[in-house]
């Protein structure tokens, strides 16, 4: 086969991880995370250079390459960040070969434009979570969390490839823009592009397929949602954006999905009263408002794009924030953490506000461009709901940073000083990441 | 651009320092209070000296989200804003959450300030958020510290204003649509054309995000709460202060950019707005303690500065942002006497007051000097605008604005019977022996409130004459064009 330019991010990666995992026999897994984050850093920058390059099967358009450049830099700062966390003692290079697997399946996804390629992309990224969910001296409610989300992750595979087999019968094809009319031009098709819909909905989590979610975030190590919100749910959006461009019939079954998410999510977060169960929850929600912007016309397109991006880093905000909690926590000792790692503190604080929407954090100026794209297709009742339930989820996002905690035992919070700089370069991501979008939009 | 942008970053970096604080800082907070009153009476009185006022943070297709313009009602605004600062952190002086108070305080009178001198409409729905959140901040950490006190507010206020923001996107589009200009500029959207039917709605949702702030009647139950729990200190700001937001947000932007709906509009806001004065003051007369009290009698004034706005007729706006300034100073010295009698120690609850001017004269007199004040004495603040508000809605609708009168007429009831309850009569047996009448400073600081409220009372050409330019040009052109024209 000729070389592809459009393969060389993919490349990177691979070999990157194939290095990784043979460096723990070498004894040089200490290093990989850096080896890692690096490659990554090259495979951004490559996917950046590539830009607009179609090849085969892989075509980095404009989301592709914004999500593509945004999955591979989130990679190379969560790796560099879990460097410093104990759970990345053991076997550390099998655990960055895992991830960079992870980030070979997400950038697939996004990028593909065949159903099978992205079928490959959604294995890829998906397999690596049952080990990493239940890492080695992370607990056993680690592995419980694993067990369940690889059931259910299985089955929703599983339904991806049924829905691949059925549009293949519907229309011999299994191009994502195939050059005759779309996919659902039959009713084999039709069923198979939902049940690609519904696949991809249970991933990100939108109601009703969002029963796992909040067991999973409960019980997985925080350090590997790092990797799960940040990155996996980012480039599984990506491919659903890659779906809804080529299929615009879905609008009705995504505006349907998308509003059950907001009041679904809305509802049961502000029920939680557990820290991660409330994100968990609140990650339906989201998932609701990304939707929602899917669910009208090209301008959707853009305004998801940007808010997949939007949701991924306020995701590692938040998760690189609980990384320095005990793992059990069911609230944020604030008074601990603020004397111990005052910037982390300040970086989780503006991570909830921005989730909900506080302006001018860049989490408003997402919800306000799916705004604006609802508003432009005149989708009034969507518009409505998203300010309703972004309203409403101030209220318990807003009460995990007033409530009063303790901790029993100050010295379980992780303490780092490299830490800092992260949160440091987060905060100013997150209050002032709107400043870059007169580079973005030309 | 510079004086303002200082104007409205200095309290937020004051904040971010107090807070850093281990300890709280009253000469710190106070001094920063007073330099930004000395900046705000600069940019006032002496607009020239800011220099042309322009624009920054450009983004594609949202606007200049830093175009800052200096109308005179804004100035004049700010200038009250500004007065209220250090009245408030000096009520608050000797609290012992003081530093959560005064960066709540900080950060509010920032936001305020970039309300006040935003052209963009983004711009001042940005500063709207964080002046909520900080009002919900202040309710959480001071008085009563009543989480679900400041979460009823947050929801009131987040709810109501999300909904602004949808109206507002939605004429953003339809200006976009039409020009093929996207840009988020007052200047712009406020000849947008709108058809009636949508009008309509959209200037609801505008009015339940401008109206909740105020509060206007049916979004008015937070204030309530919110004022019965938070310190008195912190009300002062919050009931004098933070409404005129809405207030301002109405006659700047959200009637400018839906003439036609709010003339539409103009007979139920009427309605809602005498409702709400005859209700507040009915609330008051019933109120279980002093807090309360306070808070339904800004309230009820609260509701008369809407009905006055909503009147869309010249004389009534005149009179409304009158007493819009009016009630600022009055409500700071009603929650200012508040304030002073629960650092004695006394709780506000009826029962256990009465007679207490045998006890603390000074206190008395002011307290009566308020109390007038409030209930609309001829000679000061309140009044001049009471009445212009009235004269001008019964032009426009008479039976409401008679209904509104019987509130201020209440008014008159609820202020006396409360003086009696607390200051005459019997002296109650459960006052302590030891209270201490008026400290030299709080005693000033009622003369510095009683001045203003004498000066405004006696002279309110200072202000009425200049409000035909008060009223930035193309709000005024609005009133004048499109209103009843009478």
């Amino acid at each position: 086969m000729a070389y592809s330019p459009t393969l060389l991010p993919l490349l990177i990666v691979a070999a990157a991880a194939l290095i990784a995992f043979l460096a723990d026999a070498l004894r040089l897994g200490r290093l990989m995370p850096w080896l890692g984050g690096i490659s990554s850093i090259a495979a951004a920058a490559s996917i950046f250079v590539e830009h607009m390059a179609l090849g085969a099967d892989l075509y980095w358009d404009l989301s592709a390459t914004l999500l593509g450049v945004y999955l591979s830099l989130a990679m190379a700062a969560g790796l560099f960040f879990i460097t410093f966390h104990p759970l990345s003692r053991k076997m550390t290079g099998s655990l960055v070969g895992l991830l960079l697997t992870m980030l070979a399946g997400s950038l697939i996804l996004v990028s593909a434009q065949n159903l099978l390629l992205m079928f490959v992309g959604l294995d890829l990224q998906v397999l690596p979570f049952f080990a990493l969910l239940a890492w080695p001296g992370s607990g056993r409610a680690a592995v419980e969390s694993a067990f369940k989300y690889a059931v259910l992750a299985g089955l929703a595979s599983a339904q991806f490839a049924i829905g691949i087999a059925l549009i293949y019968l519907g229309d011999g094809s299994l191009a994502v823009i195939p050059p005759m009319g779309d996919m659902t031009s039959n009713v084999f098709g039709l069923m198979g592009v939902l049940a690609l819909l519904a696949a991809l909905s249970f991933e990100i989590a939108a109601a009703p397929f969002h029963a796992w979610v909040a067991d999973i975030y409960q019980g997985a190590p925080a350090p590997f949602l790092i990797f799960l919100g940040g990155v996996a749910k980012v480039a599984i959006m990506g491919a659903l954006i890659t779906l809804v461009a080529a299929t615009p019939k879905l609008e009705i079954p995504i505006a349907v999905i998308a509003a059950t998410s907001i009041v679904v999510g809305n509802v049961l977060a502000y029920r939680a009263g557990h820290l991660r169960r409330m994100l968990g929850y609140s990650a339906i929600a989201h998932a609701g408002y990304f939707l929602a912007a899917l669910a009208v016309g090209p301008l959707g397109i853009i305004a998801g794009a940007i808010y997949a991006l939007v949701y991924g880093l306020m995701n590692m905000g938040t998760f690189m924030g609980l990384s320095a909690l005990p793992e059990n926590s069911i609230a944020i000792p604030w008074a601990t953490l603020r004397e111990r790692q005052p910037v982390l503190a300040g970086l989780l604080g503006l991570t909830l506000l921005s989730l909900a929407g506080m302006p001018p954090s860049i989490g408003f100026f997402a919800k306000l461009l799916v705004i604006i794209a609802d508003v432009h297709d005149q989708a009034y009742w969507l518009a409505i709901l998203i300010a309703l339930g972004s309203a409403f989820s101030f209220a318990y996002y807003l009460s995990t940073l007033w409530k009063p905690s303790v901790l029993s035992n100050p010295d379980r919070l992780l303490q780092r000083r490299s830490w800092e700089t992260f949160a440091a370069l987060g905060i100013l991501i997150l209050l002032f990441g709107w400043l870059l979008a007169p580079l973005g939009i030309v | 651009m510079i004086l303002v942008t200082v104007l409205i970053v200095l309290p937020w970096v004051a904040a971010l320092w107090l807070s850093a604080q281990k300890q709280s800082d009253q000469y710190f907070a106070m001094s920063i209070a007073l330099l930004e009153l000395l900046l705000a009476l600069i940019q006032r009185f002496a607009p020239g000296a800011s220099g042309t006022l322009g624009h920054a943070l450009h983004i594609p297709y949202l606007g200049s989200l830093w175009t800052l313009h200096a109308g005179p009602l804004g100035s004049t605004l700010a200038l009250l804003c500004a007065l209220l600062i250090p009245v408030s952190l000096a009520f608050a002086w000797r609290l012992p959450e003081f530093r959560a108070l005064a960066s709540a305080v900080l950060v509010m009178s920032g936001a305020l300030f970039g309300i006040f001198f935003a052209q963009n409409v983004l711009m001042f729905y940005i500063f709207y958020e964080i002046l909520a959140l900080a009002g919900a901040f202040l309710i959480l950490r001071s008085g009563h510290k009543s989480r679900a006190a400041a979460l009823q507010f947050l929801l009131y206020t987040f709810v109501g204003s999300l909904l602004f923001l949808v109206a507002l996107v939605v004429v953003y589009v339809l200006h976009g649509q039409q020009t093929g200009i996207y840009n988020f500029s007052i200047l712009q959207l406020a000849d947008t054309r709108i058809s009636g039917g949508l009008g309509i709605w959209l200037f609801l949702g505008m009015v339940a995000g401008l109206a909740v702030k105020m509060p206007v009647f049916p979004l008015h139950s937070w204030a309530g709460t919110g004022y019965g729990n938070a310190a008195p200190a912190g009300s002062v700001f919050l009931s004098g202060a933070a409404v005129t937001a809405g207030a301002y947000g109405l006659i700047h932007f959200a009637i400018p950019m839906l003439p036609q709906a709010a003339l539409e509009f103009a007979p139920v806001g009427i309605i809602l707005g005498a409702i709400g004065t005859l209700y507040g003051a009915f609330l008051a007369l019933n109120a279980a303690n002093l807090r309360l009290f306070a808070a339904w009698a800004s309230v009820s004034h609260m509701n008369l500065v809407a009905l006055g706005l909503f009147a869309l007729q010249t004389q009534a706006i005149h009179g409304s942002v009158f007493l819009l300034i009016a009630h600022g100073v009055v409500s700071a010295g009603l929650f200012g006497v508040v304030s002073i009698m629960e650092s004695r120690g006394l709780t506000g609850e009826w029962s256990g007051l009465g007679g207490l001017f045998r006890r603390a004269p000074r206190l008395g007199a002011w307290m009566l000097f308020f109390f007038l004040a409030g209930m609309g004495l001829p000679g000061l603040a309140n009044f001049p605008g009471e009445f212009l508000s009235l004269a001008g809605s019964f032009r426009v609708l008479p039976w409401a604005a008679g209904l509104a009168t019987l509130g201020i007429l209440a008014g008159v009831v609820y202020f006396l019977r409360a003086y009696e309850r607390i200051m005459l009569g019997p002296l109650n047996g459960t006052l302590p022996d030891n209270l201490v009448d008026l400290r030299q400073s709080e005693w000033l600081l009622f003369w510095v409130l009683g001045l203003l409220t004498l000066w405004l009372g006696l002279d309110p050409q200072i202000i009425l004459a200049h409000l035909g330019t008060l009223l930035s040009i193309h709000s005024g052109d609005v009133i004048a064009g499109v209103g009843h024209g009478l």
